[in-house]
């Protein structure tokens, strides 16, 4: 009886310190991530919203007297017709790539998900594409384009005879189909190792269910597994979509510096008309501008998901 | 709970904004400066410098820096290393911060950003006259910008020239049809992969031929608005050239600068085109060989464009110690002795007027060598202006070679893709 008056009132005398759940202790929590975030996400991306309003080049950078020019850099940008063949060309890289990453990595992970001898090292081998950094990845791979030394060609000639000799890298559009292959090698862990931990949450019962109901493999996956996974798959989607946009490295180096206007996406041509042209104020236009195109686009799929639950 | 989550939102919210808006009327860093007194060279001082050098330069840097730091206890200095372009934009992107580099050695055609960026002070009032009469005359017109003094140039050269492999030429051709039978002779025989490599992807090794047909960069490198001069029967005898060495199978299908260099230190290539900076390579290599120009082609010598490398002295470097700092590095390591130590390196000829004498330069087959391609070279434009050359010249050479494009389409289509660069440029 006495310990427990005693308990009572040490817990009162804790509260009243008000480290317990106080009204703030969220924010307090909150408050280190908040203020990274703000400093390296929501800083540069402000103030980079301000300076496409601006006439910033080489000119001016250092004295950072910026003039006001409203809308003229998007008008520039919209007003290129550059800019619509990139654009069509990078909504078509994305596509394409995001469609094999998923597929892909998804029927690579319903292979994995079961057992197998050596399940351990196949995913590590399968993992490598991800862990060898974008850039040691994509020069081998450029090293593998060349036409005559290349191992792609060797391969396909010694396969096929010499009328199978692709020039990977001196034409554009073969040039567009390099990185498209190399990107989605780079792409396929991600999206293998997201539907696995998806795949692993799925409860056995309802497979067995299925079967017993003489459900066939494919309805399993089409009934049980798709619904399911969506949840898991809706925010990988987008982020692969994000990143495919906007994968600089890959195609700026597999084409040597972006140099062919055929050949490059929207991104590239930003970095070009950044750091070569030193056209600041236009290039953080044409990033709003992909910003907003990537932000509807997330809008609208979020929204397709749950409008179909 | 809701209205206090809204009232911390718009706070902080308005914070960022008022933060950056501020950021952008500044018009001066917030740097305290030092009132320039007696310069007391007792203050500790430590100099950035910022370089672009391969590995063996790269030491031969560090090395300097030692023997000055022993020399002068006083200042430190700390070197970084950059690639080409990645050393422009980095070092335009510092201009607006204060942690940029003090000093940066470079090539002379980023004289075309860091100048009218504002990014670079005049040098000669930085070492003092004295000094400057101690350089080569000509090597110091290439490092002017605009007519004022923006660069201290420690080498001349960066110019292409032909190195074979004596084994497989033990006589040199004279004409480039000569060099062009040989190739292709010992392909045929066998002997090797290809017999001329050399960088396919980057114009810069094929201008010089531009200059064999007697074509032109720019109408007028020296006016206030030089326009290109790419839409000219030169431009189609030279893509037309350059189409048929390749159909020919005297150069590779495809080659990057890497790729030539393999073949010619594998001793797959008879002859390469590349630079002075190869010639520490290919002794590694193992392989024995010699230097010429570039052979002529109908009578009419290529040439390649030259450029000199040398130091720059950053805008905001005022404070007294600091500069007589700058100064005292900057006149060590273009001492006679230094240059020829960097000399090893570069295997370029150096500025210091002295050192140029010297017999390691004059009885160095290699560096006296290419005093005779120098005399055939035109200086490299520094103008801004070239940025939208190369690019216009890069996809359009590709597409030649890969024969997407026809030589004769050539020249009109470089043409617009600078004119339009240049308009891009804002110039």
């Amino acid at each position: 009886m006495k310990d427990t008056v005693v308990k009572l009132k040490k817990k009162k005398r804790n509260s009243s310190f008000g480290i317990g759940q106080g009204r703030f202790t969220p924010f307090f929590f909150l408050a280190p991530a908040a203020i990274v975030l703000a400093f390296v996400v929501a800083y540069p991306l402000i103030y980079e919203i301000i300076i496409s309003f601006k006439n910033v080049t080489l000119l001016n950078l250092k004295s950072q007297n910026y003039p006001w020019i409203g809308l003229d850099n998007y008008i520039n940008v919209l007003a290129d017709s550059l800019f619509y063949s990139t654009l069509i060309r990078t909504i078509l890289w994305t596509a394409i790539n995001v469609f094999f990453h998923v597929s892909i990595g998804l029927f690579l992970a319903i292979l994995l998900n079961r057992k197998l001898p050596g399940k351990a090292f196949i995913r590590i081998l399968l993992i490598l594409p991800w862990a060898v950094p974008q850039y040691i990845a994509a020069m081998t791979w450029k090293g593998m384009y060349n036409v005559e030394y290349g191992s792609i060609n060797i391969i396909l000639t010694k396969l096929f005879g010499d009328a199978a000799l692709i020039p990977w890298l001196s034409v554009p559009s073969w040039t567009f189909l390099a990185c498209i292959i190399t990107n989605i090698w780079l792409g396929i862990p991600f999206m293998m190792m997201i539907s696995l931990g998806g795949l692993t949450s799925i409860p056995e019962e309802l497979y067995e269910a299925a079967e017993l109901d003489g459900a066939s493999g494919f309805q399993q996956f089409k009934n049980i597994t798709l619904p399911l996974l969506k949840p898991i798959l809706t925010p990988a989607i987008i982020l692969g979509t994000v990143w495919t946009f906007n994968m600089v490295n890959v195609v700026y180096i597999i084409t040597s510096g972006s140099a062919s206007d055929e050949s490059q996406i929207l991104i590239t041509m930003v970095f070009k008309r950044a750091f070569q042209y030193f056209r600041y104020g236009q290039s953080a236009a044409l990033s709003v501008i992909i910003f907003l195109i990537l932000l509807a686009f997330s809008t609208v799929f979020i929204k397709a998901q749950k409008s179909d639950d | 709970m809701k209205k206090i989550k809204v009232m911390i939102a718009m706070a902080m919210i308005s914070t960022l904004v008022v933060g950056s808006m501020a950021g952008c009327t500044k018009k001066t860093a917030v740097t305290p400066e030092k009132t320039p007194a007696v310069v007391e060279s007792t203050k500790p001082v430590s100099l950035a410098i910022w370089e672009q050098e391969d590995p063996d330069g790269q030491a031969m840097m560090d090395t300097l820096a030692k023997e000055f730091t022993a020399a002068n206890p006083k200042i430190t200095v700390k070197r970084t290393h950059y690639e080409t372009e990645e050393l422009r934009k980095n070092y335009t992107t510092a201009s607006l911060g204060t942690t940029g580099p003090d000093i940066v050695l470079g090539p002379n055609d980023n004289l075309g950003v860091f100048v009218p960026g504002n990014l670079v002070q005049p040098i000669d009032t930085v070492v003092g006259a004295e000094f400057m009469a101690t350089i080569d005359p000509l090597a110091l017109d290439a490092a002017k910008y605009s007519g004022k003094q923006y660069m201290l140039p420690d080498r001349n050269g960066n110019e292409l020239l032909v190195a074979y492999n004596k084994k497989l030429v033990p006589t040199p051709p004279k004409t480039f049809e000569e060099l062009e039978a040989m190739g292709l002779k010992l392909k045929k025989e066998g002997k090797v992969e290809y017999g001329l490599v050399m960088d396919e992807v980057e114009p810069f090794f094929s201008v010089p031929f531009l200059a064999a047909f007697g074509g032109t960069i720019f109408d007028d490198v020296n006016s206030a608005t030089p326009k290109p001069s790419l839409n000219t029967p030169a431009v189609t005898s030279w893509m037309t050239f350059m189409k048929r060495i390749h159909t020919a199978g005297l150069i590779p299908k495809e080659a990057n600068g890497d790729l030539a260099l393999t073949l010619f230190k594998g001793g797959k290539a008879a002859f390469i085109i590349n630079g002075p900076w190869g010639f520490g390579d290919y002794t590694k290599a193992g392989i024995d060989f010699g230097i010429m120009p570039i052979p002529t082609i109908n009578g009419k010598s290529p040439a390649p464009l030259t450029a000199v490398k040398g130091y720059t002295v950053s805008e905001g470097v005022k404070d007294a110690n600091k500069l007589a700092a700058v100064k005292a590095f900057l006149i060590f390591v273009n001492s006679k002795d230094s240059q020829l130590k960097m000399v090893d390196s570069h295997q370029q000829t150096p500025t210091n007027i002295e050192a140029m004498k010297d017999a390691k330069i004059t009885g160095n087959p290699l560096i006296a060598g290419q005093a005779e391609q120098l005399a055939k070279s035109l200086p490299m434009p520094t103008i801004t202006q070239m940025r939208a050359i190369w690019d216009a010249i890069k996809p359009v050479q590709q597409e030649v070679l890969s024969g997407k494009t026809k030589p004769e389409a050539a020249g009109a289509i470089m043409q617009k893709k600078a004119e339009q660069g240049i308009k891009d440029l804002g110039l």
